[in-house]
């Protein structure tokens, strides 16, 4: 067994296998290197945006293969790729874990997506809302009760397993945060659990886009797919990127509705610990659905009412068209940091540290997920269409 | 320490976590919105792009 899962390890073994970067608890913000952090985050955002602009024209009038790749590649696999090759570099250097305090992906991904609110008209959130509602409760029921059923089959802890299945099925680090309160685990199952989200985010930005343009899926069904079974919004949202406008928008607001669910999970955990496990632990409260309810969710609607009304009483078409060109290129930024500091969050450390049990369960959950959010996906937003702007 | 202490410390921690995670998400709310409202009044525009003053200072 690993520290993971061993309740019994040793204080000093805990220490030793906990990699706290992963989960930022505030305290590394009051540190002066959370600037220099945040300076790597731009310079390699500053990288992935010049290499966007430059690598088609180098490969203009090469082979047509060479000159398809440089024209179809999107800012997204530029920043998360100077992303990782920055993470390279500052752990060769042993910088890596000292700067993670600014490497800020929830407040990057989370501020694009307001932003993003306000490029996507109220009809198309109010369009797709029910699907996203049923698609998330459906796909969160199955993929947690799958994952919980498998994990305790293998034998993992109950703490470390509510953590996997809430990550896996609800939105990755910030659902397994929610969870670990909820459920008191050890600091370093959240460490755990929040690096595996990671490291089986990351290869799905590039994955499931192609496996979309594979499979021939419309814009609708794809984002819905992407936003229903990646685990982190930051990869949810690249994907989306990659894969085209129309995308992003099914993906953002199908992740929206999943990241608005976790309250309900997280109180069903804290009742059912509360109740079943630990039974001196602290009952749920209803003001909880609201504490935990994620309030980007709501930024991102006020964000999409406000534009829609605000954008109606514009005559000037050219006026309109200026003031949605520089929302889009402002979540375009906010994206662009959020990319490349998933990259520089990626690490192989937590699949070593917390042995073949919890990465097993994950892996196995992650490819339930693919399967069930497809069909899910293609059921619900078939036929689904974006308007044109 | 007993198992028990050492739980109930990591349970402080984890609460820390969560409490960090919330207390940023309204920051990015905030912000998100601040810029969109900047950006529907006409306080940014293009001008603040990578290709204009922002790209020059850069």
């Amino acid at each position: 067994m690993s520290a993971a899962d061993t309740p019994a390890a040793s204080p000093q073994a805990e220490r030793d296998a906990l990699d706290e970067s992963v989960v930022e608890d505030g305290r590394g913000v009051r540190s002066p290197l959370f600037l220099a952090g945040l300076a790597v985050v731009l310079l390699g955002a500053l990288v992935a945006r010049w290499l966007a602009v430059e690598v088609p024209t180098w490969t203009d009038g090469a082979a047509s293969w060479l000159a398809d790749i440089g024209a179809n590649v999107d800012y997204p696999v530029y920043a998360v790729l100077a992303g990782l090759l920055l993470n390279a570099v500052l752990h060769g250097a042993g910088l890596r874990d000292r700067l993670a305090a600014g490497f800020r992906t929830e407040f990057f991904i989370k501020t694009g997506l307001v932003v993003l609110g306000s490029t996507v008209l109220l009809s198309v959130i109010v369009d797709a809302a029910a699907r996203s509602v049923l698609q998330g409760v459906l796909l969160i029921s199955g993929v947690f009760a799958f994952t919980w059923w498998f994990a305790g089959r293998l034998g993992v802890d109950d703490k470390l397993r509510a953590l996997l299945a809430t990550a896996v099925a609800v939105c990755g680090v910030s659902a397994a945060i929610a969870a670990a309160g909820a459920v008191r685990a050890r600091r370093e199952q959240l460490a755990y659990a929040a690096g595996l989200v990671i490291v089986f985010a990351l290869p799905s930005i590039f994955v499931l886009p192609a496996l979309a343009d594979w499979f021939g899926l419309s814009d609708a069904v794809a984002g819905a797919w992407f936003g229903g079974n990646i685990d982190t919004t930051a990869a949810v949202t690249a994907a989306g990127a990659i894969q085209g406008d129309d995308a992003l928008q099914i993906a953002a607001i199908v992740k929206g509705t999943q990241n608005a669910l976790i309250g309900f999970v997280a109180i069903g955990l804290t009742a059912y610990f509360a109740f079943k496990v630990d039974r001196g632990a602290e009952k749920p409260r209803a003001i909880e659905l609201w504490h935990r309810f994620p309030k980007f969710v709501l930024g991102f609607v006020v964000a999409s009412i406000v534009a829609t009304l605000w954008l109606d009483q514009i005559s000037d078409a050219a006026r309109v068209d200026e003031i949605k060109n520089v929302t889009k290129v402002f979540s375009t930024y906010f994206f662009t940091l959020a990319f490349v500091a998933i990259g520089l969050e990626f690490k192989v450390k937590p699949l070593r540290d917390a042995g073949w049990r919890p990465v097993a369960a994950f892996g196995a959950a992650t490819v339930f997920n693919l399967a069930l959010a497809l069909l899910l996906a293609s059921v619900l937003f078939h036929g689904f269409e974006l308007p044109s702007t | 320490m007993s198992e028990l202490d050492r739980g109930a410390t990591a349970s402080e921690d984890t609460d820390a976590a969560r409490s960090f995670a919330l207390s940023e998400d309204w920051l990015a709310t905030v912000v998100g919105l601040v810029v969109v409202l900047l950006a529907l009044g006409g306080v940014i525009d293009s001008s603040w792009l990578l290709d204009g003053w922002l790209g020059d200072l850069l």
